[in-house]
């Protein structure tokens, strides 16, 4: 049976800025990305990106942050993840910077629909006269 | 050289789905392409995280109509593994044979699109006939053709019973004869050869690095396949993926077609060794923790992230679809290409729009 | 195209391969999930159905004032998923296996009501 559960305590929870350092580390060891999940623990996000090692294992790493840091993209170093990155980006509103491919929060969403719709608590929206 | 850029869909013959690829033109020849989304966002993980959490199967089945089953199935047990429920042999049984027959119609309409792609269109008739008869078969065993709502936390709603049971093997063995036909004209043909043979070249070392998953992969000589990680009942059945090493748009076809063989075998073999028993098991409690699991959908890996609290409502609920990881392969294969071919090329990792913007 | 010519040859010969759909009629499969039927002498108002719909298509609304109770179906909001036919205690939903009648009997309909 494939093992469902994930235990939290087990895995690696490091800070914005060891990311890049550790995906570099994984990627020469032949790991590639898989994906990333956002979550919006209030205060704080917590990105688990996910990659897939040559023997097919996953292998979590956790970012914990706060909401107004910056977070690197991994873009450079894994071009599959940024579409993940353009789209957590749009949906929670974490900084991610130095994107390959930046589709300035507009990939999946349009100027009228609710912006970064994932959040717990949204920021309240700016009166515009345009939309709805 | 005078360079272009002109849109290529998001509404194009050959598109079955809404996606805008932005092409870069010399000439002929395409220098630079930039795959544009956003056409059909409907906001399911939003809606996951306001229902009851059963009611989501429902929701899930929703994300693609081509493969609704998978997804149901996937979140049933990702949900059942969070809570620790034991399903009956019987269900996993029939979640098999309901998830390959969702593989086969699903690989079907994709050749019939690929035929179509290049203008083959007595092929495309004829993949999609020989499609009904799997349809058919899906009506007559869950009451529905394409979204089954067959899989519940715990089980299935529905059985394959002995009345049932030799009217689908016939069935099957209708689709058998239907695919003879049709698999050498895939294999063989002369034209569809000169439109598939090297087009879309995906090197092994970067259909790796790139993310992408399934048949894109598997095409590109790795033996990656989620059902060999153990779900349902995979390992019982003697499951080994299909691997090809051609690395382009006809070894991915290839990989699909043989699939379609083998999962005609899988089903066949799962009917075989069906045991007795019940269907469901009784669920009471509510999800806690974080779950992860991975199923092979057809058009690749599939993976569902669930958060849950102990209430009846899901924290967060994150889908990863297969068409995610394999669009930024678009980026290597359709450079260098002439534009007459960026239909197949496109075609060849089976976009499904549906599934990517969910 | 030599390995399509067995084909083409069947195809000459044989008949059409789609139905003349007005004169011949595709039989539905029994299991087929198709229209919701109700039967408001059975119903015990017990609100089952409104709870577990995942369209939320089925309501029960209770009106305390005037004692009324009532059940609502909004077909367009329906799935067909048959979910509550299979839940309903007292029998009284059932799935339909023919669609007919689908334009005209696709309504927000108070389907019964009842003093209570």
């Amino acid at each position: 049976m494939q093992q469902v559960r994930v235990d939290r305590g087990a895995d690696p929870v490091i800070s914005p800025d060891a990311l890049l350092k550790e995906v570099e580390l994984l990627a020469s060891e032949g790991a590639r990305f898989t994906t990333m999940i956002c979550l919006d623990l209030d205060p704080e996000f917590e990105i688990i990106y996910l990659f897939q090692k040559p023997t097919l294992d996953v292998v979590r790493l956790r970012v914990r942050m706060a909401k107004d840091e910056e977070l690197p993209s991994i873009s450079s170093i894994l071009l599959g993840a940024v579409l993940m990155e353009n789209e957590i980006r749009e949906f929670f509103g974490v900084k991610i910077i130095n994107l390959a491919i930046d589709f300035k929060c507009r990939m999946l969403l349009s100027e009228k629909s609710l912006q970064m719709p994932l959040l717990k608590v949204r920021p309240k929206p700016k009166l515009t006269g345009g939309g709805e | 050289m005078a360079r272009v850029t002109f849109p290529f869909g998001p509404q194009h013959p050959v598109l079955p789905e809404a996606i805008q690829l932005q092409l870069t033109c010399e000439d002929e020849r395409v220098v630079e392409v930039l795959p544009v989304i956003g056409y059909m966002h409907r906001g399911i993980e939003k809606a996951a995280e306001a229902n009851l959490y059963p009611n989501n199967i429902f929701l899930c089945e929703r994300i693609c109509g081509i493969c609704s089953f998978i997804h149901a199935l996937c979140y049933c047990e990702l949900i059942e593994g969070m809570m620790r429920v034991e399903v009956p042999p019987r269900a996993k049984y029939l979640r098999v044979v309901w998830s390959e027959l969702s593989r086969i119609h699903s690989h079907m309409l994709w050749l019939g699109l690929l035929a179509d792609s290049f203008g083959f269109e007595s092929l495309f008739m004829q993949c999609w006939r020989a499609r009904e008869i799997i349809l058919d078969t899906l009506e007559m065993t869950t009451g529905q053709r394409v979204i089954q709502s067959s899989c519940v936390i715990g089980g299935v709603r529905r059985d394959i019973d002995l009345d049932m049971e030799p009217g689908v093997r016939r069935q099957m063995a209708a689709f058998q004869k239907e695919l003879k036909s049709i698999y050498p004209v895939f294999a063989k043909d002369y034209t569809v050869k000169l439109r598939t043979v090297g087009k879309g070249v995906l090197p092994r070392d970067q259909a790796w690095s790139l993310g992408t998953v399934g048949p894109t992969l598997r095409g590109s000589g790795w033996a990656d396949d989620a059902r060999t990680l153990g779900y349902a009942v995979y390992d019982d059945l003697g499951f080994e993926p299909v691997v090809e090493i051609g690395c382009d748009s006809y070894a991915r076809m290839m990989v699909r077609l043989r699939e379609v063989v083998q999962s005609v075998e899988l089903v066949i073999k799962a009917l075989d060794q069906m045991p007795e028993g019940d269907l469901t098991v009784t669920v009471k409690s509510f999800p806690e923790g974080e779950g992860l699991i991975r199923v092979e959908q057809p058009r690749g890996e599939l993976v569902e992230y669930a958060r849950g609290n102990g209430t009846a409502y899901l924290e967060r609920l994150k889908v990863r679809t297969p068409t995610f990881s394999n669009i930024p392969a678009l980026l290597v294969m359709l450079p260098g290409c002439e534009l007459a071919d960026v239909p197949v090329i496109t075609m060849s990792i089976d976009p499904c729009i549906a599934c990517t913007e969910r | 195209m030599p390995l399509m010519s067995g084909n083409l040859i069947k195809n000459l010969f044989s008949g059409p391969a789609t139905r003349p759909y007005p004169i011949v009629k595709r039989e539905p499969f029994p299991r087929a999930r198709a229209r919701l039927a109700y039967d408001p002498d059975k119903c015990t108002y017990c609100g089952i159905c409104a709870n577990i719909c995942p369209a939320a298509a089925i309501s029960v609304e209770e009106d305390r004032e005037n004692l009324h109770i009532s059940r609502v179906y909004n077909s367009f909001a329906c799935i067909s998923c048959a979910r509550c036919a299979e839940l309903c205690p007292q029998g009284s939903l059932r799935m339909e296996v023919s669609p007919h009648g689908a334009a005209d009997a696709k309504t927000v309909a108070y389907s019964a009501s009842k003093e209570t």
